[in-house]
């Protein structure tokens, strides 16, 4: 005769369930008087009031404005490009120096990983308000931002790639007597490429994202504009912007969507 | 014998045109970047960071340890920080994971509509003309929807900005997407291609817009309705995450197995069975990835929202930056890369044991 299993009493009774929703209860409010989160601070007569103008201004772009967004918006994507170049070149030999199948050693591998975790953690503005202290307000200050912010992903994502390989040609072209460099070479390099060009891109699309708002510290590139014009209340101005923005954003992703898919 | 497929002219020179693109693309970047913005002061500058992150302020995080052994014990702890509460690395720590946690359980519910509609769940067969007339009306009302929502707002609250072409400028955008809906029709009818889903298009659509913003501006705009403060900054968040999470969610729904939704079906269940039954207990466990994964990301965005004045830390370290208190801005970036790693390794663990 078929028996039912039992189940216990703390199955019964959802426990696991009901502390979990009390955690999250407690953890809301907690953040909510620490925020100092109350709603009917914004949905009442004038917060909303003054949002609904923002939005009106924003409906209403000034197009002549269009003129001066092109020179920054080329500035940005100048900056994503190169940033990402450069922060992937420095990222290669971290990649390959974080992966078990190519270093032994594990000290030296911890210490690569740790390096290249940390500076993932750092956020794009934060990283800029930095470097923007250290060289100045330009493009240039930019670029270092986005090469520090990519490195911190490519290394990752490298090396991800570069763990999951097949064995079989690097444990060929050992036997065979080849050196670590050659190895690297003709084992692994074929096998990565594509991968390599998908996350390229990948992280470029990312780039652009983060380049149109580290600006706003005084990194270069749009975000400048974006501070100037809602410093001034132009936000007519801003619409145009973050139109802008929102074809770039999508003419770039759609370009490395069909890119990535031949790439597959 | 065996002839070998001669590569044609186009496809022999492809690889070095490519290269060649790339190059000249690359010549434009580098050429166009001004390099000489360096700062005479540079690498003083460098070495005034390096020793502020080698010394950096403790101070900032014992104050209030600090203030409470002063207190007591009358120890006569110098403190260089102002005695206001609340003014710590660990406050203000705190206040960025609550900013961020609020938002991200806000845009967690927000989410769920717009995943649904931007899901592309669609089949892939042709339409009839009928569905596509259905479509059309279906559009008209959740348009008009959207516009009497609005203007119960402006019922409510009583503000008078929205003007009478709220209506005029829905109507105008539903003919638009109608004679979309029917030119693709027409494409759909002499060829297999599909260029404009009026549901998941238009869901797609209204995400990627919503992503565009960046989320610092969205908090300047909520700190112009609310004032600054952490509120903006939850409300920042809330609305940004979503553009996100809607995206990550409706993939989720899409990557869906429609197995158990045809046999609820099959077995006679209504629509609303087929949601409650199949599609929200398989999509759940992605959904609660998800939004972890986004909790992450919120988490390193609160952190620079404070720079224009919507709470947590980044207020301080702009503070720092503009007025090279390096040792405090060396403690900032300790805290926040410390809090990061943290809320990255609870997320991660939470994130295995769900999936």
């Amino acid at each position: 005769m078929n028996v039912l299993p039992k189940r216990s009493n703390t199955q019964r009774f959802h426990i696991k369930g009901v502390l979990y929703f009390f955690l999250i209860i407690f953890l809301l409010i907690f953040s909510s008087i620490i925020t100092g989160t109350q709603l009917d601070q914004f949905f009442n007569h004038d917060s909303l009031g003054q949002f609904a103008v923002l939005w009106q201004k924003m409906f209403h772009p000034y197009w002549p404005y269009w003129s001066y967004v092109v020179g920054p918006l080329l500035d940005t994507i100048r900056m994503a490009l190169v940033g990402t170049l450069l922060g992937t070149i420095i990222a290669i030999p971290f990649a390959l120096l974080s992966a078990r199948n190519i270093v032994s050693l594990g000290w030296l591998r911890g210490v690569i990983r740790v390096i290249s975790n940390l500076v993932r953690t750092l956020p794009d503005l934060l990283l800029a308000a930095v470097f923007t202290a250290i060289l100045g307000f330009g493009p240039l200050a930019g670029v270092v931002t986005l090469l520090i912010f990519t490195f911190g992903q490519m290394a990752k994502l490298m090396f991800e790639a570069i763990e999951t390989i097949d064995q079989g040609p690097l444990e060929a072209l050992e036997a065979a007597g080849a050196s670590k460099v050659q190895i690297i070479i003709f084992a692994v390099v074929p096998q990565v490429l594509n991968t390599f060009f998908s996350n390229f891109l990948y992280t470029f699309e990312v780039n652009v994202r983060a380049s149109t708002v580290i600006g706003y510290v005084g990194a270069g590139g749009i975000g400048q504009l974006l501070q100037v014009t809602i410093n001034q209340f132009r936000y007519d101005e801003t619409a145009v912007i973050i139109f802008v923005i929102l074809i770039v954003v999508v003419l770039i992703e759609f370009m490395n969507n069909y890119l990535r898919e031949k790439l597959a | 014998m065996i002839d070998i497929p001669k590569k044609s002219f186009l496809r022999k020179i492809q690889p070095y045109v490519i290269a060649i693109i790339i190059l000249a693309i690359y010549i434009w970047a580098f050429a166009g970047i001004q390099f000489n913005g360096i700062q005479q002061m540079a690498g003083q500058i460098t070495a005034a960071v390096f020793n502020g992150l080698v010394h950096p302020d403790w101070q900032f995080v014992s104050a209030p340890l600090d203030r409470w052994l002063n207190a007591t014990f009358q120890t006569g702890i110098p403190s260089t920080l102002a005695t206001a509460d609340g003014e710590d690395l660990v406050a203000k720590l705190l206040q960025t994971v609550a900013i961020a946690f609020l938002g991200t359980f806000v845009s967690a519910f927000l989410a769920i509509p717009f995943a649904f509609l931007s899901a592309r769940t669609e089949g892939r067969s042709r339409e009839s003309w009928k569905q596509r007339a259905k479509a059309i009306l279906y559009l008209a009302v959740g348009m008009l929807a959207v516009a009497l929502i609005i203007w119960g707002f402006r019922l409510i609250f009583g503000f008078d900005v929205f003007p009478k072409n709220l209506f005029i400028f829905i109507f105008v955008l539903w003919f638009f997407e109608s004679l979309f809906i029917v030119a693709n029709g027409l494409v759909q009818d002499i060829s297999k291609y599909t260029i404009f889903r009026p549901k998941s298009t238009n869901g797609k659509f209204i995400l990627t817009f919503i992503r565009v913003f960046p989320e610092i501006v969205l908090a300047l705009m909520f700190i112009k309705a609310v004032g600054p403060g952490s509120f903006a900054g939850v409300l920042a968040l809330s609305v940004h995450s979503v553009g996100m999470l809607g995206k990550l969610d409706g993939e989720a729904i899409e990557n869906l197995d429609r197995g158990p939704n045809e046999a609820i079906v099959a077995a006679g269940g209504t629509q609303l069975d087929t949601l409650t039954l199949a599609t929200l207990p398989n999509a759940m466990p992605s959904f609660l990835s998800n939004t972890l994964y986004r909790f992450e990301i919120s988490v390193r965005s609160a952190s620079i929202l404070g720079m224009v004045g919507a709470g947590g830390i980044g207020q301080d370290l702009i503070l720092s930056t503009q007025v090279r208190n390096w040792p405090r801005a060396g403690i900032i970036l300790i805290g926040v890369v410390i809090m990061v790693t943290l809320i990255d390794f609870i997320s991660g663990q939470l994130r295995k044991r769900i999936i």
